[in-house]
C-alpha cells in the first residue's frame, strides 16, 4: 500500500454482507521502474503512483485489440505523464483553466476555417488553398459539430488535423510568399486543445450552447458586414472575435458559481485571437490591444474579489467543480 | 446543496461505483458496458479522474489485492460523493419527468397562438 496516496488509507474488507477485495499489508513491492515513455512522469509521482498506474495500463493493454488500440493507450498514458510532469492534470487549477479554455479553441480552430470558407471573405489563403481549402476548411468546423453534439474525443482530432493541413498545404501551395502570420494562431489554438485534461470534456449542455454562441458571435457579423458593406472586407484577422471573446470572459465573471478556472480559462482562449491580430497589424492595435486585456485582467481581478464573499456564501461545492467544469 | 450537473465520465464512474467497490479496471468495464459502448476510459484519463474525484472527496480508496502479480486498488463513493449522485439522479429524473409529460400531451398551436 501505498502510503502517500491522496486517498484516505484504506479500510477493512467490504461493508457487511458484502465481500470485498482482499487487503494486502503495507510491504508492497516497489513500482516497477518505467520505461519507455513511461520515463516522462516525474520520479517523484510514479514512486507514489507507478505500481497502480502500471498494473491498470497492463490490463488495458492486454485487452486491447490490435495496434492502433494498444497505440491509443499508450499514448493516452504519455499525454497524463506530460501533464503531470507540466502541472497541468485535472486535480490542478491550471488543468482545470485549461480545460475551459479547450473547447474556445475549438470554436476559434472551427470559426477561421469557416471564415475561410466564405467567398465575400476570401483571403489569400483561402485562395491558395482553393479547392483543397473547402475539405481542409471542413475539417474543423465538422469538428465543432462533433463538439456541439458531445463527441469532444472526435472533435480535437478534426480540428487539429484540419488546421495543421491547411497550415502545411498553404504554405507549400503559397511558397516563398506564404507569410508565417497565422503559425502562433494556429500554434495556440492546438496547444490548447492537446494540453487539455481528457477527463474534463465539454459534455454539457451548457457548454455545447457557449461553444455555439461564440462560434456564431464570430463568424456571423463578419460574413453580414462581407456582404453588406462593399469595399470592406472583414476576416478573422480582424479584433472582431477578441472583443467576442471578451464578452465571454465577463459572462463567465457574471456567474456568480464560476471558479477562478472559469475565469482563467475564458482568458487563455483569448490569446489566439490575441496573438492573430498582433501578427497581421503590429501596430497602432499592439498598444491598443494590450491596454483592453490588461483592462480585462483587472476588471476579472476586482470582480473576483468582490464575489469572492458571495461566492464563499454559495458553498464550496460551487468551487470544488465536481467535475462540472462548464464553459461559459 | 445545489450544484453543476455532472460531466459524463465523472457521472459514469460515480454511478459505476454505487453499488459497490471497484478497481480501476473493472471501472472501465462497467462505464464501458453503462454507456453501451460509448464511452471508454483510457488509463491516463481513468488515472486522472480517480486522483480528481479523490481529491474533490467524491470517492475513496477501499482497498487494495494482488492479483497475478498485479496492484489492484478498488475505490468507493464516500457519503459527498453518494449525495452528490443522489441530488444528480434526482435532477435527471425531473428533466425525464418533463420531457416525458410535454410528449404526452402535444399541443397544436392554432394561428392565435401565434400572437399571444
Amino acid at each position: 500500500m501505498n502510503p502517500h496516496h491522496p486517498a484516505v488509507p484504506p479500510v477493512g474488507p467490504g461493508e457487511p454482507g458484502r465481500p470485498g477485495p482482499a487487503v494486502t499489508g503495507p510491504s508492497e513491492p516497489a513500482p516497477p521502474a518505467p520505461r519507455g515513455l513511461l520515463r516522462v512522469y516525474p520520479a517523484g509521482y510514479w514512486q507514489q503512483h507507478g505500481e497502480e498506474i502500471a498494473a491498470l495500463h497492463g490490463e488495458a493493454r492486454a485487452e486491447a485489440v490490435g495496434r492502433v488500440a494498444r497505440a491509443r493507450e499508450n499514448l493516452d498514458l504519455f499525454g497524463h505523464a506530460v501533464r503531470i510532469r507540466l502541472g497541468i492534470s485535472s486535480t490542478t487549477a491550471a488543468g482545470r483553466a485549461l480545460a475551459v479554455a479547450a473547447p474556445y479553441a475549438l470554436v476559434g480552430a472551427a470559426a477561421s476555417a469557416v471564415l475561410g470558407l466564405v467567398p465575400t471573405i476570401f483571403t489569400p489563403e483561402s485562395r491558395a488553398l482553393w479547392p483543397y481549402g473547402l475539405v481542409l476548411n471542413a475539417l474543423p468546423a465538422l469538428g465543432l459539430l462533433c463538439a456541439v453534439a458531445g463527441r469532444w474525443t472526435w472533435a480535437r482530432p478534426l480540428a487539429l488535423v484540419g488546421s495543421t493541413l491547411s497550415l502545411l498545404v498553404t504554405a507549400i501551395a503559397l511558397g516563398p510568399s506564404f507569410a508565417p502570420a497565422r503559425i502562433p494562431f494556429l500554434a495556440l489554438v492546438s496547444l490548447l486543445l492537446l494540453s487539455a485534461p481528457p477527463d474534463l470534456p465539454p459534455t454539457s449542455r451548457r457548454s455545447q450552447w457557449a461553444m455555439l454562441a461564440t462560434a456564431a458571435g464570430i463568424v456571423l457579423p463578419p460574413v453580414a458586414w462581407s456582404l453588406g458593406v462593399p469595399g470592406i472586407v472583414p476576416s478573422d484577422r480582424t479584433p472582431w472575435p477578441v472583443i467576442v471573446m471578451a464578452v465571454v470572459i465577463l459572462v463567465s465573471l457574471a456567474r456568480l458559481r464560476s471558479a477562478p478556472a472559469a475565469v482563467a480559462g475564458a482568458f487563455l482562449a483569448t490569446l489566439p485571437w490575441f496573438s492573430n491580430v498582433l501578427a497581421y497589424h503590429p501596430s497602432p492595435l499592439l498598444q491598443i490591444e494590450i491596454g483592453a486585456y490588461g483592462g480585462l485582467l483587472l476588471i476579472a481581478g476586482g470582480l473576483r474579489l468582490a464575489l469572492g464573499a458571495r461566492g464563499a456564501a454559495a458553498g464550496p461545492q460551487a468551487e470544488a467543480g465536481t467535475g462540472g467544469t462548464s464553459v461559459g | 446543496m445545489t450544484q453543476r450537473a455532472l460531466q459524463e465520465p465523472t457521472l459514469l464512474m460515480l454511478t459505476v461505483l454505487a453499488d459497490r467497490p471497484r478497481h480501476g479496471y473493472a471501472i472501465v468495464q462497467e462505464v464501458l458496458a453503462v454507456s453501451r459502448g460509448r464511452v471508454r476510459l483510457r488509463t491516463g484519463t481513468l488515472y486522472s479522474a480517480l486522483e480528481r474525484l479523490v481529491l474533490e472527496g467524491l470517492i475513496e480508496v477501499h482497498g487494495e489485492e494482488t492479483v497475478a502479480g498485479r496492484l489492484r486498488r478498488s475505490y468507493r463513493l464516500t457519503g459527498q460523493g453518494r449525495a452528490v449522485l443522489v441530488e444528480e439522479a434526482e435532477r435527471l429524473r425531473a428533466a425525464a419527468a418533463e420531457v416525458e409529460r410535454r410528449l404526452a400531451n402535444p399541443v397544436t398551436p392554432t394561428w392565435k397562438d401565434s400572437f399571444a
